[in-house]
């Protein structure tokens, strides 16, 4: 597998305050990466670090296989958008787009063309009114434009729908979801549900330090291995085998509601054997047994509190 | 080299539709008008404010009164619109986040501190001329002789260089300082302590002070000695100021 981001190491001090703790990334190539965290987990001083923007205390970064370091100014293969994008507001969403492409050096009718397709792609084509009458929506589905002018193979998005409504954020969603494929998206958030909806690739950043870092499919598959919820006939069947699996040290218990209950176990292997056993000594019919899968936000709950 | 062009652009346009080269125009243009006639008519507004009962012992003023007038004005006025103007140049954009945006799009730090350098130098220039131009003009209208073209280009030229340097110095305060108004406060300090340069003991005639006080002198013909080295000291330390813009910003996280 080939990785558009790499970190090796990487950490950042503030004095005493370590705001990135030996980060190690590995963001496969391609891929729509959800970056969550905490308000102060140390997102956007990563995200910093990784565009050069920040000087790492330690640690190497390496964007599609070339190191970066501070202040180095080559970012052809990168696009960024910073959490609050502040663009020339005297220039027009075209305008500001051609600077742009005229800084990565593209040819005139290359970057004519491709603010068309982007403008086109991000629904700003034809608003001739200057950037500083634009809403926080536009800003923002334009800097993802301008993030994407040089056809990057990696575009590093820091937050990119925190400050938005509802509306603005789902078109931005939209226009994250149609990047699939085509480059590799790194955005940070932390409005969990997005990331479960558009992301195939997920990371968990608490107090500077990595807590979940693989696919959304493999994380929940990770956090799920343990627990099953059940399903009763009765309500009567429900308070018998509450009080039985209460007085049990290898099962916890959680109750939904009368008739289904969440059930923790060492493994899978061990609740699907202590539960029908159980059931079938109790006499207590089974309506439905299934392995439970947890949310993202049920996930990052879990690992940061154990953080 | 292209991007720095591409920058140059952007900031020629910022000051065009900021309407800052347009102030900056007007400001300079006003002095070059307002300045012969100031000048050719002083006696005549004394006499309006005070009552012709004052015994008046001012000599009739002459075209070097005139051109005394313009840099009189320019020297603090100019100054102070100068920095007005530029003092936000790169502080602005770090705090907005906009410098964020542009270096990240194989701009380099030089690049962009020279660009914006230069496109403040182009337009002082295009604001100086104009306002000599014209002060040249009324001077010789209303006094019938504006000095001779090289001794009048000379002074101007001296003036220009010492602004340069206080455009340097407004630069790289804006580079270092977190803040517009620490940039401001800083650059204002750096004006000041250049303009007294010229009566330092011993050097001051070779520091960019003497620049600014000699301008008159240089108009009617009577260039200092010194002068080459005040010119040369003065770019110098414009050199040495955007060399330090430049090293500090590389240093600074964004």
């Amino acid at each position: 597998m080939t990785y558009a981001i790499e970190t090796i190491g990487l950490t950042k001090q503030f004095g005493a305050y370590k705001a990135v703790n030996n980060l190690g990334l590995k963001i496969p190539e391609g891929s729509i990466c959800g970056f969550l965290g905490k308000n102060g987990a140390g997102k956007t001083t990563t995200i910093k670090m990784l565009v050069g923007l920040a000087k790492p205390t330690n640690g190497s970064i390496f964007l599609m296989k070339t190191e970066r370091r501070f202040g180095h100014c080559n970012n052809s293969a990168i696009g960024y958008l910073p959490d609050v994008p502040n663009f020339y507001g005297y220039m027009t969403a075209t305008e500001y787009l051609d600077f742009c492409g005229k800084l990565y050096g593209m040819e005139s009718k290359k970057r004519k063309s491709r603010i068309d397709e982007l403008l086109k792609w991000v629904d700003l084509l034809g608003v001739k009114t200057l950037i500083s009458g634009y809403s926080r929506g536009m800003k923002q589905r334009l800097g993802i434009a301008q993030a994407l002018m040089n056809e990057p193979h990696v575009i590093i998005l820091d937050e990119p729908i925190s400050a938005l409504d509802p509306i603005g954020r789902h078109e931005v969603m939209e226009i994250i979801r149609s990047l699939h494929g085509l480059v590799t998206v790194f955005f940070s958030t932390h409005i969990l549900s997005d990331v479960e909806s558009v992301c195939d690739y997920g990371l968990i950043l608490e107090k500077g330090k990595v807590l979940a870092d693989d696919s959304i499919e493999n994380i929940k598959k990770k956090h799920s291995s343990n627990t099953a919820v059940i399903r009763l006939c009765s309500s009567v069947d429900g308070s018998r085998f509450h009080s039985l699996a209460k007085g049990r040290v290898d099962l916890t218990i959680e109750e939904k509601s009368p008739v289904e209950f969440i059930m923790r176990g060492e493994n899978m292997q061990t609740l699907g054997r202590c539960v029908p056993s159980m059931l079938s000594e109790a006499g207590i019919a089974l309506e439905s047994y299934k392995a439970y899968v947890p949310s993202l936000e049920d996930i990052f709950l879990e690992v940061t509190a154990n953080a | 080299m292209r991007s720095f062009i591409v920058f140059i652009q952007k900031e020629w346009m910022e000051l065009v539709r900021t309407k800052k080269f347009f102030i900056l125009l007007c400001v300079f243009a006003l002095f070059g008008m307002l300045s012969p006639v100031t000048a050719r008519y002083m006696q005549e507004i004394i006499i309006m404010v005070m009552g012709d009962t004052m015994p008046l012992t001012v000599a009739p003023a002459t075209w070097i009164d005139s051109w005394g007038q313009f840099y009189s004005n320019l020297s603090q006025m100019g100054g102070i619109c100068l920095i007005f103007l530029f003092m936000g140049c790169i502080t602005g954009e770090k705090q907005s986040g906009s410098a964020a945006m542009t270096l990240t799009k194989n701009l380099s730090h030089t690049n962009f501190v020279t660009a914006k350098f230069a496109t403040a130098t182009a337009v002082f220039f295009l604001s100086l001329l104009p306002a000599a131009l014209i002060c040249f003009g009324y001077t010789h209208f209303l006094f019938g002789y504006a000095g001779e073209i090289i001794n009048v280009l000379l002074s101007v030229v001296a003036y220009a260089v010492f602004m340069l340097t206080l455009l340097a110095i407004t630069v790289l305060t804006s580079a270092i300082s977190r803040s517009t108004t620490v940039g401001a406060i800083l650059a204002f300090c750096g004006f000041i302590i250049l303009s007294v340069s010229g009566y330092v003991p011993k050097i001051g005639f070779v520091l960019p002070g003497t620049l600014l006080s000699k301008t008159v002198e240089l108009s009617f013909g009577t260039p200092y000695s010194g002068m080459i080295w005040s010119l040369i000291i003065s770019l110098c330390i414009s050199a040495l100021c955007l060399y330090l813009s430049v090293l500090s910003l590389k240093r600074q996280e964004i």
